[in-house]
């Protein structure tokens, strides 16, 4: 899957886009933490069958951003249109999630898994994510990477169109990571809209169709990881990530501007 | 779906209650406590033991409840369950209600055990009687323990909707350790404590101290102990019953507090 | 199935089922008609008047209770006592009476005797009625042993007929109540001791005149023997009788004086029967001793004779009354015994139908080392006065049969069955004797009432005092060194400012009326300050103040002399809390205190034990604990 998703021409992936369905809308969003503005009149949107990844610098706002997809958090205003028809539309795994850790694995996904129609198949879910081998080890003796696969198992239930995963590899070894990046890929392959939040441009390089550049809660640019480093001229990701949150307000917009639409204003 | 999604819940609760050491211990020890007074005292009647086991209950019944109810949405804050079950089709109220459902038939399953240990004592220690007189049954009977079961089952089930209720409102492990600690004290002497000073300190004394009774859960319970038990085993309880006072009392702190929950555990 | 599922359904179900308690009603429950009265724990009238008018064949009124909070159904001899049942200390002890019953007279031909005891119709038995819904007639001459009685009829044609017949007015439950009230003694009266002083100096100054008598004959001078001389002697001398042995065996039927010289004047029986017969008011015996005496302190008889004597007592009065004697008074009222010594195997002193009889400084040696033998002072159908008087040995010191107001004073009994032993006597007082080394130093049995118990001391008895009837006081007397200090028998009695110390227990109570006022006495240094046998929970204390403990837990804070935490006298872990620190710093603990928050509640339900709500800081007789020298600290 990974060799597979690697050969995609990153130059193509704007000529494909708009035959893929638009998964999440977000429009003119605000949203304050107390009296700190987070988001001022924030528009984005993100793309069914692609993995998109929010980057950005800490405080960014990219977690903000997740928790409002996912209907964790209210906007103050603006609307979050998510697509789907489904009896769960967003699937979301919060940055450092945490089980009851008195229960086994099969016994924590069945949970969540009973709190949606149709009766979810607890077992194909844990061997989509590789956690048969421990569905009977009880979740305080996890490892983190194990954890970070039962959310996303939990974030997979009632296959929801959009799936909005927060730091699904901080902290993880290289090996974990690789699982857990082959893990959403394929979620992205079935149909999903994925949005991922991290700090790890290599993975990002690697696995992920888009990419949004935040900034201090403003959207800096949008656009595959080639169109990131053509449009800043930069040999890495990396260094285009750097010169986009750089450059400031007004620049931003221009070079966002000069790319895909993927910022409707 | 409304009803699989709360079992579904309540189950959850449930099992967490009994994977949970401390709560284990917890209950034994309330067991051992409850059984513990009723042999102590020995008492060859069902309206002695409920006598002897009223104030020990009063205590710690909101002990225990709170040590079954302060850490269930609290915890759930804290490792993001409430978050993330905002990304499920479920309601949050029908979530609170099995919450506390499932909290509660363990609640009341540790009470019920504990109760009934200390019932044994009545038939098993049946003092010696002189055979050559003529023995009734007098007023005791085990349908006064009965009732009193029920009622500290009533007291147990409002005291756990209000350490939920603590347990929405708080944000953080010694928040939650605090507000539940002096929700306990108020529960068990605070509001009777400043029941007692309004009553005494106003003179001459309005005849509302009844109806004042309704402020304090525990007072509440207590007068229906004395208005449907001890009343009927022939104790003079003066000035009337306060039953219905008593009963629209505690029915108010649970509705009230489980509404509250239900609102505040959204926030 | 979910394990929720399982346990919520275990739990609804056990709570629907619980509330069943709610429907059913408890007082409903209990069985409540009458049972046989003899399978009633009795209590009312004395047992003499019961078994006098039951031998007689007249009817007493009788009641039956039933207690919310006693097991026990309560049987009252005489409406007096029913109403008291149904008020003040009994229901503070038993609960509210859930059901009251009496005997119905209606329908079985209730008639009134010239005396006006009441007679019915032995083919109709005896019905019970509702006390509350039952019809009373008073103001008749209706009486019985005990006095004037109500008779109580469940019809009210009945009842308004024998009202007619007898001149009496019908009245309701609630009325008689109401009017009986103030009459019907629910607490105990007031002790008579003074009153009955008085009348016993009365009676010893009375028969003091008997010594005052000119001496007419001199035995060895004016007559061969002693029965010459009485022969020869007018009424109202004196007979001399200077030192020496004379054989005697004689029955002095004139109101004379017999006075020897003191020690040295014997008068000996030969040891057959009794020494010297009384058989006339008013006669002496003085200044002499009397030995030789027979050694049946006991008659068998004969089952016909027994059968023949209509007395209900017939019984005890042939073998108890005609036993042998150093000196007998047989209907020989306000005769006088002073200073005389008897040395007897079988009775000392015998007084029989001889009320005003005066035994005073007399000494009587019983049968040795042995509690067999008899009564040093047997006292039957007599109320008279013992004074001065020791006794060693024997069976009883004294023995009452039937002597209602007999008073025994100043004597010593040492080293015997019982020291004083009272059967079917009431009214009676003992008061500042000494009682060492008997089984049972003072014995009151039979269900009397009015006795008083005063200013004794007990010493090394098994038992010191030993009390049962009603409306009885034991006040100010000291047990030491007892193996129980004073067993408590009685009902609505006093027991009061006792010293009890060093005994094995100190106090124990018996009853199973446990109404009795139990308050300031000293009680320390006993092995177990209190033992209960039967009974309920008992509390102990008449307006907040209790008994004295030695320092018990807790402390007198406002300084009102009592301590302000309950103590439990039968509680191991208060008992040691008096000597023990780590128990007393446990008493004081939280978990005890919610314990024991309402353990005084519903006392007729709870186990044998004792409460006193207000234990005192200091003795109440604390000279009388310093020249015992008992430290209080224990």
């Amino acid at each position: 899957m990974m060799s597979e998703h690697s050969t995609i021409d990153p130059t193509d992936a704007s000529t494909e886009r708009p035959e893929r369905p638009t998964a999440v809308t977000v429009e003119g969003l605000d949203y304050a933490h107390g009296d700190v503005s987070v988001f001022a009149d924030l528009s984005v949107g993100v793309d069914a069958g692609t993995v998109t990844s929010v980057v950005g610098p800490n405080g960014s706002g990219k977690s903000t951003l997740l928790a409002l997809v996912a209907g964790v958090l209210e906007p103050d205003a603006g609307t979050v249109t998510v697509a789907g028809d489904g009896d769960r539309t967003v699937g979301y795994l919060a940055q450092r999630p945490e089980f009851r850790p008195q229960f086994t694995v099969r016994r924590t996904v069945g949970f969540y898994c009973s709190l949606v129609a149709g009766g979810q198949d607890v077992d194909a879910l844990l061997d989509r994510v590789g956690l048969t081998p421990v569905a009977d080890r009880r979740v305080g003796a996890l490892s983190g990477g194990m954890v970070r696969l039962l959310g996303i198992a939990q974030a997979a239930v009632g296959d929801p169109a959009v799936l909005v995963l927060d730091e699904p590899t901080s902290g993880l070894d290289p090996e974990m990571t690789r699982r857990v990046a082959g893990v959403v890929t394929d979620l992205a392959e079935s149909g999903a809209a994925v949005l991922v939040a991290t700090h790890d441009l290599h993975l990002v390089d690697r696995f992920v169709d888009r990419v949004l550049v935040l900034d201090r809660g403003t959207l800096r640019s949008t656009g595959s990881p080639a169109d990131l480093r053509d449009a800043t001229g930069a040999d890495t990701l990396d260094g285009a990530i750097a010169a986009l949150t750089r450059a400031g307000g007004s620049d931003g917009v221009a070079v966002s501007a000069g790319l895909d639409g993927g910022v409707s204003r | 779906m409304t009803r699989a999604h709360v079992l579904a819940v309540a189950q959850r609760e449930f099992a967490t209650v009994f994977r949970t050491r401390l709560l284990v211990v917890l209950s034994v020890g309330f067991v051992g406590l409850i059984a513990g007074v009723a042999w102590l005292g020995a008492s060859p009647a069902y309206l002695a033991l409920s006598f002897d086991l009223l104030t020990p209950l009063e205590a710690l019944v909101p002990v225990l409840a709170f040590a079954f109810g302060y850490r269930a949405l609290l915890g759930d804050r804290e490792r993001g369950e409430l978050a993330r079950l905002r990304t499920y089709p479920l309601d949050h109220r029908l979530y609170v209600l099995g919450v506390y459902l499932g909290r509660a038939v363990g609640l009341l399953g540790v009470v019920l055990v504990g109760l009934s240990t200390a019932a044994l004592v009545v038939p098993l220690t049946g003092t010696e009687s002189l055979t050559a007189v003529a023995i009734y049954g007098t007023v005791d009977s085990p349908a006064l323990f009965l009732r009193f079961l029920i009622l500290t089952a009533v007291f147990a089930l409002v005291a756990l909707a209000l350490a939920l209720l603590v347990s929405a409102a708080v944000r953080s492990t010694w928040n939650g350790l605090a507000l539940a600690t002096g929700a306990v004290l108020a529960l068990v002497v605070g509001l009777d404590g400043a029941l007692v000073g309004t009553v005494t300190a106003t003179l001459p004394a309005p005849d509302v101290t009844a109806t004042l009774l309704a402020l304090s859960p525990t007072s509440a319970y207590r007068s229906l102990a004395f208005a449907l038990v001890f009343a009927p085993g022939g104790v003079t309880v003066s000035g009337g019953s306060t039953a219905v006072i008593g009963a629209l009392a505690l029915g108010s702190w649970f509705v009230g507090s489980l509404a509250l929950t239900g609102v505040l555990v959204r926030r | 199935m979910r394990a929720v599922v399982v346990a919520g359904a275990v739990v609804g179900l056990t709570l629907l089922v619980a509330t069943t308690g709610f429907v059913a009603n408890p007082a409903a429950e209990a069985d409540l008609s009458p049972v046989p009265f003899d399978r009633t724990l009795q209590t009312g009238m004395t047992g003499v008047d019961v078994q006098q008018a039951e031998a007689a064949g007249h009817a007493i009124p009788r009641g039956q209770v039933f207690y919310s909070q006693y097991e026990y159904v309560v049987g009252f001899y005489g409406i007096d006592a029913l109403l008291a049942g149904t008020t003040g200390r009994y229901t503070e002890q038993f609960g509210r009476p859930l059901a009251a019953h009496v005997t119905d007279f209606a329908g079985t031909d209730p008639t009134l005797t010239a005396a006006g005891y009441l007679n019915r119709s032995r083919d109709a038995p005896m019905g019970w009625t509702r006390a509350t819904d039952a019809w009373y007639v008073v103001g008749t001459a209706a009486r019985t042993p005990a006095g004037p009685t109500p008779v109580p009829f469940g019809d009210r044609d009945a009842a308004t007929a024998f009202a007619r017949e007898y001149d009496g007015e019908v009245l309701d439950w609630e009325t008689l109540s109401d009017r009986r009230g103030s009459r019907s003694a629910t607490g105990p009266p007031a002790s008579p001791t003074d009153e009955r002083l008085r009348w016993a100096d009365r009676q010893v100054r009375g028969a003091s005149a008997i010594r005052e008598r000119p001496v007419s004959v001199t035995v060895g001078e004016d007559a061969p023997t002693v029965a010459a001389a009485v022969e020869r002697a007018p009424p109202n001398t004196t007979v001399r009788i200077p030192p020496g042995q004379y054989d005697v065996n004689l029955t002095v039927t004139k109101p004379i004086t017999l006075e020897g010289a003191g020690t040295a004047t014997v008068l000996d029986g030969g040891g057959n029967g009794t020494v010297l017969t009384a058989a006339t008011a008013r006669v002496g015996v003085t200044d002499l001793r009397v030995t030789g005496v027979g050694d049946r302190e006991l008659v068998s008889v004969d089952e016909n004779e027994v059968a023949d004597d209509p007395a209900w007592d017939s019984r005890i009065r042939l073998v108890y009354g005609r036993g042998d004697a150093g000196i007998r008074l047989s209907t020989a009222p306000g005769s006088l015994v002073e200073n005389v010594t008897v040395q007897t195997d079988a009775n000392g002193v015998v007084v029989f139908d001889s009320p005003g009889a005066v035994v005073r400084r007399v000494r009587i040696d019983g049968r040795d080392g042995s509690t067999t033998g008899g009564m040093g002072v047997l006292a039957m159908y007599s109320r008279m006065v013992i004074a001065d008087t020791t006794v060693d040995g024997g069976a009883d010191g004294v023995y009452t049969h039937h002597a209602d107001g007999l008073v025994v004073r100043d004597s010593a009994f040492r080293g015997m069955r019982y020291g004083v032993h009272e059967m079917y006597t009431s009214d009676t007082l003992l008061v500042n004797n000494t009682i060492t080394g008997a089984d049972i130093g003072i014995f009151v049995m039979t269900r009397p009432t009015g006795n008083a118990i005063v200013g004794n001391r007990l010493r090394d008895n098994g038992v010191g005092v030993e009390t049962a009837g009603t409306a009885s006081a034991t006040v100010d007397n000291v047990a030491v060194g007892n193996q129980v200090g004073i067993s408590i028998g009685t009902s609505r009695s006093v027991v009061a400012n006792n010293t009890v110390a060093a005994n094995g227990v100190g106090l124990r109570s018996t009853t199973l009326f446990p109404t009795n006022d139990v308050t300031g006495n000293d009680v320390v240094a006993n092995d177990r300050p209190v033992e209960v046998d039967l009974g309920r929970l008992t509390v102990w204390a008449v307006d907040g103040r209790g008994n004295y403990w030695g320092s018990v837990p807790g402390t007198d804070r406002d300084g009102d002399g009592v301590v302000d935490r309950a103590f439990r006298p039968t509680d191991a872990l208060d008992s040691r809390a008096r000597v023990r620190r780590g128990e007393y710093v446990l008493a004081h603990a939280t978990a005890v205190e919610l314990r024991r928050a309402f353990q005084q509640a519903v006392p007729g339900l709870r186990p044998a034990a004792v409460v006193d709500p207000a234990p005192l800081a200091a003795p109440t007789r604390p000279e009388r604990l310093d020249r015992l020298n008992v430290s209080t600290r224990e």
